[in-house]
């Protein structure tokens, strides 16, 4: 179940109020972007998050790596755009006034809302909505009548919530929760039926490093396509994948500031990403016998019908 | 060498990282790396389909990432990265691999596979690393087993088995061609085409390299090598529950090497060809439940002739050598019950080895063998796991031998366990040291005698026990393996060199030569026999640390004491067969999206490696490798440098005779 939004707080209103007030100049003065390191994943993201801030007349104060300082400034009155969990845990630790967590899981997320960060927390998280994903596998594989699901005790959402949005889709759901990974390979094997897809999630329970070849190969031999998360999954051998990288999340992060920034609407809640991207494996594709799509035409007919709806 | 002190020291530091509540950290406290890590194509390859956590012995797997990272462009060097394994080359012969000692310029206590082909060879049972129709590129994973594993393998996997697994054509979409070249002749020109519809996939290989792998040092011999291989493999899945693979190749090549004025090893080419046919059939009954038919056959020729003067004639020598190998192979899994894991299997080998130079005789060397094989693991408690395996054959030199393990692994937490293992393996003398003749010969009169195997020495064997912790950290992005082992080895099979008198030499053989006997070019005569015993004692560790964004740092340290067992005469040189202390270390650093570099430094203390071989000092080797990756996913090849030993030139194998050079070369792989 999705976790109770908090009530407002006098620093949620606070905020508001700032942005309601604020000016460009405030926020060049207040906005501060911390990360857990520096990498190419946070390059992309910072580059493009300044470059959207500037074209909105805003810019990013400091930029703090939490691996090279290790006991960053306390942040009280500040803005943070924290990169990952570990970032956004210490930014809430150290007083920011309001954090925009990037670049994280709704699973990390959602925890940290539940440990009473809702007044000062927003996230766009990485993971796709269900909708999306299933929406795609409709344009890529429409002969598919059941939509399996393998789940441990992490999985990021609940079976209610997979099984409704699954349903709403027009599927019928196949849920399978597994305690140990020993048990994945034998509920593979009774929830690939033969129109079924597979939809991998972010649960490290079940996909993770060591499970994840068998898991594809147990799908190929079974002849039913996977449905990835990331662009590796599909490199690996799933049959396609809608993701959003971090340039994508740089630039909804910096459309949420700009539009707290205009309007007062709260950098608060957890968003779903808004842009994304597709992979398709073709080799893998053609294998299972699916009809033939490029990624590009995929990507558009998913906005499109987003588009419309 | 290594003093007891140390040692002890050593292992106290493992038993505190087997106490170290590690239990705690096992869950991940972010998932975020979900979205970013890359995902390893793992393909299972052990008889037992286990994870490195529940397997009941030590494996070290090397990934595609590492032999990338590497920079190695050779099969064997992989095993650089493996903790207590030990790599030389030398300039007669192929490259020779050993596990914390007993090595000597023909390894042959550890088993090497591909895909599940046994490809050590019948004669001298080392493996001819550069001849194989296999290249690093064809190479997923690298499976090793760091210590015996005859309870899976039976005979001959004494020291360790080593399992190449090869890129599956199902993981690979994309074509590609690859061009190396460097300094001292190194050319390397190969391509990949992959092709598949619906339920067939297939990849096509073919490369040509060239290298001067030796200078001549101290007026002893170098060594030019040329190789052309092409390997195919096509899976076929015509029912839901079949699959079918069907893996051919072959490798035509040459060695340029000798010794000037050498009568036994002159300059010269030996030709070398080398192929294989290998049939799978897979069929699946259910969860776990599988049953795995496999044929192959093996061939390779060797073929160097001279001509030795002696005196008014000459004597000419055909050093020709001609081996085959069938091998059919049958094996079923099931899971019985959530409790119970069952395995057993049998199989039949034949190998023919031909060769009038070793054997005196044109007619070929045939041993048939057969096994039986069996694992069964116990999931006693919900931690603890029990693994009773055990591999009866039937030796064409050995006779009977049975190779028992017992292992209990106790899960510590999700992706933490501590393994005990204890059990017994056997090496079988290959056909040198069992059959051999190595005679020189003219008008039916013996002109020189080398190796002459008059009996079936008995098989070496090992006893061993082992304590492990294999573990991931998640939180810090770490795994981490280490273990503890006494392994004691008896029998040791080595060569006794005595002289036919009249002789000044001062050890005369206790057996007459044969009645045909001149010695008009040597009256030396080597034999094999049992005159070995030793202890070993061991610690390892491995730490391999990832950071997304960061990169990677892998980690490897072992200490290794060997102590002789018993007053009988043995080689000294056996207890300094190991170095007291290995250490390897490989860090990939990504620079930047579309550029990475990895530095690998390898490090051992001094050892001996036995007979052909002498001492190695004490030394570190440094390479260096910079890649620029091509495309915009970094998908479509890479562009790097790699300079292999940043130090200069050192020895590995004989310090007196053969020492590498540093080498620097560039690659180009283009994807499409």
């Amino acid at each position: 179940m999705p976790a109770p939004r908090p009530p407002p707080s006098w620093r949620y209103l606070l905020l508001a109020l700032w942005l309601v007030l604020g000016s460009g100049a405030c926020l060049a003065v207040d906005l501060d972007v911390w990360i857990p390191r520096d990498g190419p994943l946070q390059q992309a993201f910072i580059g493009t998050f300044q470059e959207a801030l500037a074209r909105k007349g805003h810019r990013v104060g400091t930029i703090t790596d939490l691996s090279a300082t290790p006991a960053p400034a306390l942040a009280v009155d500040r803005i943070v755009v924290a990169l990952g969990r570990q970032a956004s845990q210490q930014a809430l630790d150290a007083g920011a006034r309001a954090v925009l967590s990037v670049l994280v899981s709704r699973r990390d997320a959602q925890s940290l809302v539940e440990h009473g960060a809702g007044d000062r927390l927003g996230a766009i998280v990485l993971d796709q909505p269900l909708a999306r994903r299933l929406a795609m596998l409709r344009i890529l594989a429409p002969e598919v009548g059941t939509v399996s699901v393998l789940a441990s005790a992490d999985a990021p959402q609940t079976d209610d919530e997979f099984a409704t949005a699954i349903t709403a889709a027009g599927y019928t759901p196949r849920l399978e929760t597994i305690e140990r990974e020993q048990d994945i390979v034998p509920a593979l094997e009774r929830i690939l039926t033969p129109d079924a897809a597979l939809l991998a999630t972010p649960d490290p329970g079940v996909f993770n490093r060591d499970t994840v070849m068998s898991i594809l190969l147990t799908s190929y031999r079974h002849r039913r396509p996977v449905i990835g998360f990331t662009a590796a999954y599909v490199r690996a051998g799933a049959v396609a994948g809608v993701f959003s990288t971090p340039e994508d999340i740089a630039l909804q992060a910096a459309e949420l500031i700009g539009a707290a920034d205009s309007n007062g609407k709260p950098v608060r809640g957890i968003h779903s990403p808004e842009r994304y991207q597709v992979a398709v494996n073709d080799r893998v594709s053609r294998s299972l016998g699916l009809p033939e799509i490029t990624e590009e035409a995929l990507l558009a007919r998913l906005r499109a019908q987003e588009a419309a709806r | 060498m290594m003093t007891s002190d140390t040692f002890r020291r050593a292992e106290g530091l493992l038993a505190l990282t087997a106490l170290v509540p590690w239990a705690g950290w096992a869950h991940a406290e972010s998932t975020e790396s979900l979205f970013y890590d890359d995902v390893p194509i793992v393909l299972t390859a052990s008889r037992l389909a286990q994870s490195a956590y529940e397997a009941p012995a030590p494996v070290t797997v090397i990934d595609r990432e590492l032999i990338e990272a590497s920079g190695f462009t050779e099969l064997h060097d992989l095993l650089r990265l493996v903790p207590g394994f030990q790599v030389a080359d030398w300039a007669t012969g192929s490259p020779t691999v050993a596990n914390h000692g007993m090595g000597d310029a023909y390894g042959r206590r550890i088993k090497v596979l591909v895909d599940g082909r046994t490809v050590n060879n019948s004669f001298w049972g080392n493996v001819h690393w550069q001849d194989l129709p296999l290249r690093v590129d064809d190479v997923e994973r690298v499976e090793v087993v760091r210590g015996p594993n005859g309870a899976a393998y039976g005979a001959n996997a004494y020291q360790g088995v080593v399992n190449f697994i090869t890129r599956s054509p199902r993981t690979e979409s994309r074509n590609s061609a690859i061009l190396r070249a460097g300094h001292r002749e190194l050319t390397d020109i190969g391509v990949r085409l992959n092709g598949g519809e619906e339920q067939l996939d297939w990849r096509v290989t073919a490369s040509r390299r060239a290298a001067v792998n030796f200078l001549s040092f101290d007026g002893e011999a170098a060594e030019s090598i040329e190789r052309n291989v092409a390997n195919l493999q096509v899976l076929l899945q015509p029912t839901l529950a079949d699959e079918i693979r069907i893996q051919a190749g072959s490798t035509v090549g040459f060695d340029d090497t000798g010794i000037p004025d050498s009568l036994t090893e002159p300059l010269g080419k030996r030709r070398i060809k080398e192929n294989y046919l290998q049939l799978g059939w897979l069929r699946n009954f259910g969860p776990e439940s599988e049953l795995s038919v496999q044929f192959y056959h093996q061939d390779r020729a060797e073929r160097k002739h001279w001509v030795i003067p002696a005196g008014a004639f000459d004597v000419p020598v055909m050093q020709d050598i001609d081996l085959q190998r069938d091998d059919l192979e049958v094996q079923f899994t099931r899971r019985l019950d959530d409790a119970w894991h069952v395995l057993v299997g049998t199989g039949v080998r034949r190998d023919a080895t031909r060769s009038i130079l070793y054997f005196s005789s044109d007619r070929p060397e045939i041993g048939v063998q057969w096994q039986v094989f069996s694992s069964l693991t116990w999931q006693a408690t919900e931690h603890l796991s029990v693994n009773v395996g055990g591999n009866l054959e039937h030796h064409y030199y050995s006779g009977k031998l049975f190779s028992p393990r017992l292992a209990l692994t106790y899960s510590l937490a999700p992706r933490q366990s501590l393994r005990f293992s204890t059990g017994t393996a056997y090496r079988a003398p290959q056909a040198w040291e069992a059959r051999s003749f190595t005679s020189v010969s003219f008008a039916d009169q013996i002109l020189a005698i080398t190796y002459w195997a008059r009996g079936e020495p008995e098989p070496e064997r090992v006893r061993f026990m082992e304590l492990g912790y294999n573990g991931r950290l998640e939180s810090l992005g770490l795994d981490l393996d280490a273990r503890a082992f006494r392994e004691r080895f008896d029998r040791y099979i080595d060569d006794r060199a005595c002289s036919f008198p009249p002789t000044s030499r001062n050890i005369v053989c206790d057996y007459d030569p044969p009645a045909n006997f001149l010695g008009l070019l040597g009256r030396t005569a080597v034999n094999f026999v049992n005159a070995g015993a030793i202890v070993v004692d061991g610690i390892e560790l491995r730490a391999d640390w990832r950071r997304e964004g960061w990169g990677r740092v892998v980690a490897t340290q072992s200490f290794v004491n060997i102590t002789a067992r018993g007053d009988a005469p043995q080689d000294p040189d056996l207890v300094h067969s190991a170095p007291a202390s290995m250490s390897t270390l490989v860090l990939i650093k990504d620079l930047t999206d579309h550029w990475r570099t990895s530095v690998g430094y390898y490090y051992s203390t001094e050892m001996r490696w036995l007979n052909d071989g002498d001492v190695v000092p004490s030394h570190g080797r440094t390479d260096l490798k910079l890649a620029r990756l091509l495309g915009p996913n970094g998908r479509d090849g890479e562009l790097a440098a790699t300079v292999q030993s940043l130090e200069g030139a050192y020895a590995d194998f004989h310090e007196g005779n053969f020492r590498h050079e540093p080498t620097l070369f560039a690659t180009l792989r283009l994807s499409w």
